[in-house]
């Protein structure tokens, strides 16, 4: 078996730093998205209106019974078909990844909204805040500080998961490192400098996530 | 001449140029289907991939190049006077295998130039042009390998690409029990080069145009070779709505003039030549049959 | 821009498009199955030796977690199909890329299978850690040896606590099975995309695979909830 050949690796970090890039991209835009998603899809749970609350709860559990794979097919397929425009395979896989995540955030935020006391609606209703004040300015509040290590914890698993766009031929950080590999035929060094930076990264994240979860229950 | 005269004659006149000019003006009247949609809108939508080298992807620059492009950049000349239009704009579409047929059916896109494949199953939904290109299916193998050719296939491993031309020719004979090798079907080209270099397979079957561009990028240039007699057929054609003759006449006459200026053939020669690729006497004459005479 | 869409849903009862979906089922169904009984079995182990009070073996333990943990499944399963294979000796190398019947099948329940166990082994050690040290100390009171101790006592009542969070597992683990078309397993969604690519009809296609996940999911969410409420402990 032939050497390690570590060179290859620092060549070619420029073009696996585009490869990363996207997947930062994808992440960060698709989880800004997905929360904002997930914000309404659990007030809409909440909500005392029956036919919404019914549609957050279909939404929410057929997004989470279907691969997430498969639903990136659905985008890639569903949006140019849909919106009769040229959406390109980034559009879709945001899109994807939103409206998938989404179903995720919406149980954390809900989980985070019942974690309040109802003391402290009951509180803000008595200053004479509508419902909707009530839910923006003292109970969400609060549960977000209270739901950030999870949403951040949530956070990481999409930036995992946007390895798989490789299947709908974007050119992700691992999409990357296949071209390089294949056409340096180096595929041990590659593959396993993808996932040592994965790995690096994923680890760091959910590290600091656990210390500033047990600094938000210590409070 | 006195007046009484020149008014029926003028009038006389007047009636015979309005019945000359008549197929004039009607046959632009007449316009149904997509030109119709090209005359209304003033432009023609074309559908395209970003990835189909050398058919159709975008340059360096980002703008959109290829065979196919070039092709279609005739066929939207012959399509401007078809419908009586100067300056007909041209608006291009990306789009990916699996919406491409989609489009082009539900109106979204005229016109697809890419690498589609006339299949009997895709025809059921979307019409094809007379074919542009004949693909065929070769053999990617290292070269210490002793695979020369297709008969010596028996008992070894194939990689192809997941939906693929190659992977259903080879599933087919697989099912027909012609043939009798390991099919691994993975998800890119980079991943079944993968499979062949790392010794995971034999060899690699897959469309000769991506298989010469690939050998092309590679370093491993010396090591790989293509082999093998072309298998399977498959016609790459431009793609437009079902009926819609009127519009599907004016491609194909476009395409028909091409082979018959040799214009086709010189298109074919500077994208594909750079892979290797020459389209050998006998299939040229079968283009040159199937062209519609233009006389 | 219309909106139109050829649907043809009888394509879906066509051979050989039938006989491919059945055939992904079939596929994605016995992967999972696999990928659990590994998952499980190795979670297990190693959820309860980062319990053990030997350090270097929770130190090992944490390290398994972790590594497996925050590596997405698709760079593992390529590492096992394409990179683990050239490390090994020639030999077994040549005789797991060549002659392994099904060789992608077992990559694909071990490059998988070892994601999901990693999460396995962390719910079981939560589910351990979260006895009170009060039983704990009461069953070694009693005369139990350690090792009586997690036998009779620490892992019947971990276990019957961690039953909801190892079903929500179980479900992930099945969802996590379709990355296993990267490597050319042709399991249910490989094959919708197959069915896309002969007829076009993607909708079609994709909507048969989502129905097949969303049916099962289901069987097995209500099996569990039955599993759960009878291994639930009452107090």
């Amino acid at each position: 078996m032939t050497s390690f050949d570590v060179h290859i690796i620092v060549r070619s970090l420029p073009f696996l730093w585009k490869g990363m890039q996207l997947s930062i991209a994808l992440a960060v835009y698709s989880a800004v998205v997905g929360i904002s998603m997930g914000v309404v899809l659990a007030i809409m749970r909440l909500s005392s209106i029956r036919p919404l609350a019914w549609l957050s709860y279909v939404y929410v559990n057929l997004l989470r019974s279907v691969p997430l794979l498969l639903i990136l097919l659905w985008f890639y397929l569903l949006v140019p078909l849909l919106t009769g425009h040229p959406v390109g395979a980034f559009s879709s896989a945001l899109i994807a990844f939103a409206m998938f995540e989404a179903a995720y955030y919406a149980e954390i935020i809900r989980a985070g909204i019942e974690s309040i006391p109802a003391r402290q609606s009951q509180a803000a209703l008595s200053t004479g805040l509508t419902r909707w004040q009530a839910m923006r300015h003292v109970v969400l509040p609060q549960a977000f500080a209270n739901m950030t290590p999870s949403l951040l914890a949530q956070g990481i698993l999409l930036f995992m998961d946007t390895s798989l766009v490789v299947v709908v031929g974007l050119r992700d950080f691992m999409a990357t490192a296949s071209i390089i590999a294949t056409q340096q035929a180096r595929v041990v060094e590659l593959y396993t400098f993808v996932a040592l930076v994965y790995f690096v990264i994923c680890f760091a994240a959910s590290r600091a996530v656990g210390l500033l979860r047990r600094r938000v229950s210590a409070a | 001449m006195s007046l009484r005269v020149i008014r029926p004659l003028a009038a006389l006149f007047a009636l015979v140029i309005a019945v000359a000019a008549i197929p004039l003006s009607a046959s632009a009247q007449n316009l149904t289907g997509t030109l119709a949609k090209i005359k209304q809108s003033g432009e023609i939508v074309i559908g395209h991939r970003d990835d189909g080298a050398p058919y159709a992807f975008l340059n360096m620059d980002q703008k959109i190049t290829g065979y196919s492009i070039d092709v279609c950049d005739q066929v939207v000349k012959a399509v401007a006077a078809a419908v009586g239009s100067k300056d007909l704009k041209v608006r291009y579409v990306s789009s990916t295998a699996a919406t491409r047929i989609p489009l082009v059916a539900n109106g979204t896109v005229d016109l697809d130039c890419g690498n589609a494949t006339d299949t009997f199953a895709r025809a059921h939904q979307v019409d094809f042009s007379l074919p542009i290109f004949f693909s065929d299916s070769k053999l990617l193998v290292l070269k210490s390998s002793p695979i020369k050719g297709y008969r010596s296939l028996g008992g070894k491993t194939i990689a192809v690409v997941q939906n693929t031309t190659s992977d259903s020719y080879f599933t087919g004979l697989l099912e027909a029990k012609k043939i009798n090798v390991h099919l691994i079907r993975l998800t890119s080209i980079p991943e079944a080069m993968l499979a062949v270099t790392t010794g995971r397979a034999d060899a690699f079957a897959g469309d000769v145009v991506p298989l010469g561009a690939q050998l092309l990028k590679s370093p491993d240039r010396s090591k790989l070779h293509i082999v093998g007699s072309p298998q399977g057929s498959n016609p790459i054609c431009l793609m437009t709505r079902q009926n819609d003759s009127a519009f599907r006449l004016v491609v194909n006459g476009a395409i028909s003039k091409m082979i018959g200026d040799g214009e086709l053939f010189k298109l074919q020669d500077k994208w594909f030549g750079p892979l290797g690729i020459k389209l050998d006497a006998a299939t040229r004459r079968a283009f040159i049959d199937e062209a519609i005479p233009m006389e | 821009m219309a909106h139109t869409y050829n649907w043809n849903w009888s394509v879906l009862f066509q051979h050989p498009y039938l006989g491919w979906l059945i055939s992904g089922a079939e596929v994605s169904l016995a992967l999972a199955a696999c990928m659990w009984v590994l998952a499980f079995t190795l979670g297990s182990l190693v959820g309860v030796a980062s319990t053990l009070p030997n350090r270097y073996v929770r130190a090992l333990a944490a390290a398994y977690v972790e590594v497996l943990r925050n590596i997405p499944p698709i760079v593992q399963i390529f590492v096992w199909y394409f990179v683990v294979p050239q490390l090994l000796p020639p030999a077994l190398g040549m005789y797991v890329k060549r002659d392994l019947p099904h060789s992608a099948f077992w990559t694909a329940v071990v490059g998988l299978g070892l994601f999901i166990s990693a999460r396995v082994a962390e719910h079981v050690r939560a589910g351990i850690e979260a006895i009170p040290r009060s039983l704990v100390q009461a069953s070694l009171a009693t005369g139990l040896s350690a090792a009586q101790s997690y036998r009779h006592v620490r892992l019947p009542i971990a276990y019957r606590n961690i039953v909801p969070v190892l079903t929500s597992e179980f479900l992930i683990c099945f969802k996590v099975s379709a990355i296993a078309l990267t490597i050319g397993v042709m399991e249910m969604t490989a094959q919708s995309r197959q069915v896309e690519f002969y007829t076009a009809h993607g909708i079609e296609a994709f909507t048969a695979a989502t129905l097949f996940y969303l049916v099962f999911s289901a069987i097995f969410s209500v099996g569990t909830t039955f599993a759960e409420r009878a291994m639930r402990i009452r107090g």
